[in-house]
């Protein structure tokens, strides 16, 4: 967990992304360790030179800073601005448009050496030959929604050897915008039909934007049915509706998933000892076949967003909750 | 650190015989459980696996009224026992329940027990009565009190299944062909912890779950829904029972599953065939966490005693509701 960033200007998308890069680029972890002698550590880089708001930051990219040479490469990427850009690559075959209020965010993942290479321009069209990837090469997911920045106060970053995670926070600390990318759901099979060559998938989840401005993940979002403004879930109601999907196996094409089962935690989640379950989550194609397993990201207690959990003087991880309090909202755990 | 993996093995199943009497069940249950071979031909006679069933026919003269199961001498520490009753009409004195209230003749009865002494010698079923907390149907030790699954009254019973491992024991029963019995008993849930407020001493949890007493049978949605369904207790009577022994005590929680899931199609494999064990986690009425189930996996829609193999290997075997339609699957792991 990188310390968290307040955010210094949220009037615009441009001073969320400045955030959002100003958190990533941090040279230490929140627990005081380098990420410069860490496995984990992503770069983090932006643009601001992008004609459509030139001189102010558009688009935040990163990548695992030293990848295990035997993976895919792989990128995430925010965009936003205040002025509207052409025909960008977005996610949902129904579109998931650009608004002035709102951040998007995409994945990127590439099966050759070197790739998805360098950063190009996030404005890139739909319609260009490369197929509207902000890099030189690679498959991108195309962007959706990672969340209304009306009220946004703060952001906090995850990262992991193959997937970092970005919350948008409000000043209370609940959950503005979410999102999870890279290699974190796990096929539990080689096969070249569940997981690509390196055994891994690769995609992304957000909560969307469906819901209004301000409005939080909220409490029940790991037991709501619906797949509404929640994580790992696939929205049935089109348009900026909650989205998780990964790449098919060696194609550039996108299959969605949700969660297989709904979980209802509360504080008084643990064993009679109180020790702190840690129970696995799987997620299935909307097809209804098995999809994987979460990596390292486990239904627990209830837990404040953004706090540590500590044994015996150790962190092992860190809640993910609706809420800034321990008592409210539903969790899970980044296992540390 | 997780207990040790167990082996469930599949015996052949039993034909309940015409008469259809509590007692007739009972028999199938003790003839189920002294077979000298599985249902895969492989010798069950000293498989660390096999359970030894006793029965019970002089507390009623010339009826089996009870059997009992005793585990392997492998695994466990707690001496658990398992036992299986029922009459045609009530014992002198009223029973100890787990939350029932009233006999019922020839309602199948089940509990468990910890620490259990021997069976049949000073005590019988009905030494489990009402009047003393303590009493059980063994000679020593702990008792869960009785719980009822299935409704022998209105149920012709055509096949009994029974499955075992090292420390656990299932046993479904099926009028036609829909399971109108079923329970599953033993220390096949693992708190995941050595601390004595979650495990006893040997790091088990020890208890039982059954279906509900209707005549419908066990739901199609037996894993998930609040009906006639495993792994699903509550203080109702009649209704579905999942109970288990507080470590280091001689009283019961409710138990309960943590993640109902309403949707496990036929489909629900990986996209190359391969077909998903999903561990299941079961929670305290309080609402703490208990234990996951062992070897015991939610899989793609099956039905009952189907076999999973993976080439001409057996894999685990597959617990729905009915023996024609595929629902609800829960996957015994061999």
């Amino acid at each position: 967990m990188l310390p968290p960033v307040t955010i210094s200007s949220s009037s615009t998308a441009h001073g969320i992304l400045d955030a959002i890069y100003q958190c990533g680029a941090q040279t230490t972890y929140v627990d005081g360790t380098l990420k410069s002698s860490s496995s984990v550590s992503w770069t983090w880089s932006k643009d601001n030179t992008n004609a459509i708001n030139s001189g102010s930051t558009t688009a935040v990219y990163a990548g695992p800073t030293s990848p295990n040479p035997s993976l895919f490469g792989q990128r995430v990427i925010f965009a936003g601005s205040t002025s509207t850009p052409g025909a960008i690559k977005y996610l949902k075959s129904a579109g998931d448009t650009w608004a002035s209020t709102k951040i998007l965010m995409g994945s990127a993942v590439g099966r050759i050496a070197g790739a998805p290479g360098s950063y190009g321009t996030w404005s890139r069209l739909a319609s260009d030959p490369n197929g509207g990837t902000p890099f030189t090469n690679g498959q991108f997911t195309g962007y959706i929604s990672f969340g209304y920045y009306s009220g946004a106060t703060t952001i906090m970053i995850f990262e992991s050897q193959e997937a970092a995670a970005v919350f948008m926070l409000n000043s209370a600390g609940s959950i503005l915008g979410a999102c999870f990318s890279g290699a974190y759901v796990d096929p539990l099979s080689s096969d070249v039909l569940n997981a690509e060559t390196d055994g891994r998938l690769y995609g992304l989840t957000s909560i969307g934007t469906f819901n209004s401005p301000g409005t939080t993940l909220p409490n029940n979002w790991l037991s709501a049915a619906s797949g509404n403004n929640v994580l790992f879930e696939s929205g049935s109601t089109g348009n900026a509706s909650a989205y998780s999907c990964v790449f098919t196996p060696g194609s550039g094409s996108i299959k969605s998933w949700a969660k297989f089962m709904l979980y209802t935690t509360s504080s008084g989640f643990t064993s009679r000892s109180g020790n702190i379950p840690r129970i696995p989550i799987q997620v299935k194609y909307s097809t209804g076949n098995f999809c994987g397993q979460l990596r390292e990201l486990y239904v627990t207690r209830s837990g404040a967003m953004g706090g540590a959990l500590y044994e015996l003087g150790t962190i092992h991880g860190y809640f993910v909750g609706a809420a800034g309090t321990a008592a409210a909202g539903e969790a899970i755990l980044l296992k540390g | 650190m997780a207990l040790p993996a167990l082996n469930w093995r599949m015996l052949t199943p039993v034909t309940v015989t015409a008469t259809n009497t509590i007692h007739t069940l009972l028999d199938a249950i003790y003839s189920a459980g002294n077979q000298s071979t599985y249902a895969d031909g492989t010798t069950r006679t000293g498989a660390n696996t096999a359970w030894t069933w006793e029965r019970d026919r002089t507390t009623f003269a010339g009826v089996t009224t009870a059997v009992v199961g005793n585990p392997p001498a492998v695994g466990s520490s707690m001496e658990q026992r398992i036992i299986v009753c029922g009459h045609t009409s009530a014992p002198a004195s009223a029973l100890r329940y787990h939350k029932e209230t009233t006999f019922v003749a020839s309602r199948p009865l089940i509990g468990v027990a910890k620490s259990a002494g021997s069976y049949g010698v000073t005590t019988n079923w009905t030494s489990a009565v009402a009047s003393s907390a303590s009493s059980t149907p063994f000679s020593a030790g702990e008792f869960s009190g009785y719980c009822t699954t299935g409704n022998l009254g209105t149920a012709l019973y055509s096949t009994l299944y029974m499955y075992e491992s090292q420390e656990a024991v299932a046993v479904f029963a099926t009028v036609g062909t829909t399971v109108h019995m079923a329970f599953i008993a033993g220390a096949f849930v693992d708190p995941l912890s050595t601390n004595l407020l979650d495990a006893e001493t040997d790091g088990r949890v020890y208890g039982l779950t059954s279906i509900r007493n209707v005549t419908t049978g066990m739901d199609p949605g037996f894993l998930g829904s609040t009906g006639n369904s495993l792994f699903y207790g509550t203080a109702v009577v009649l209704e579905p029972n999942c109970i288990f022994f507080v470590p280091g005590s001689s009283s019961v929680s409710i138990g309960k599953r943590f993640n109902p899931t309403s949707d496990v199609f036929s489909s629900f494999t990986a996209a190359n065939g391969e077909i998903p064990l999903v561990p299941f986690q079961i929670q305290y009425a309080s609402g703490q966490y208990s234990g996951q189930l062992r070897e015991m996996f939610l899989t793609r829609a099956s039905l009952l005693s189907n076999k999973l193999r993976d080439g001409s290997t057996d894999k685990g075997y597959t617990i729905g509701y009915s023996s024609t339609t595929a629902s609800h699957t829960l996957l015994l792991k061999v």
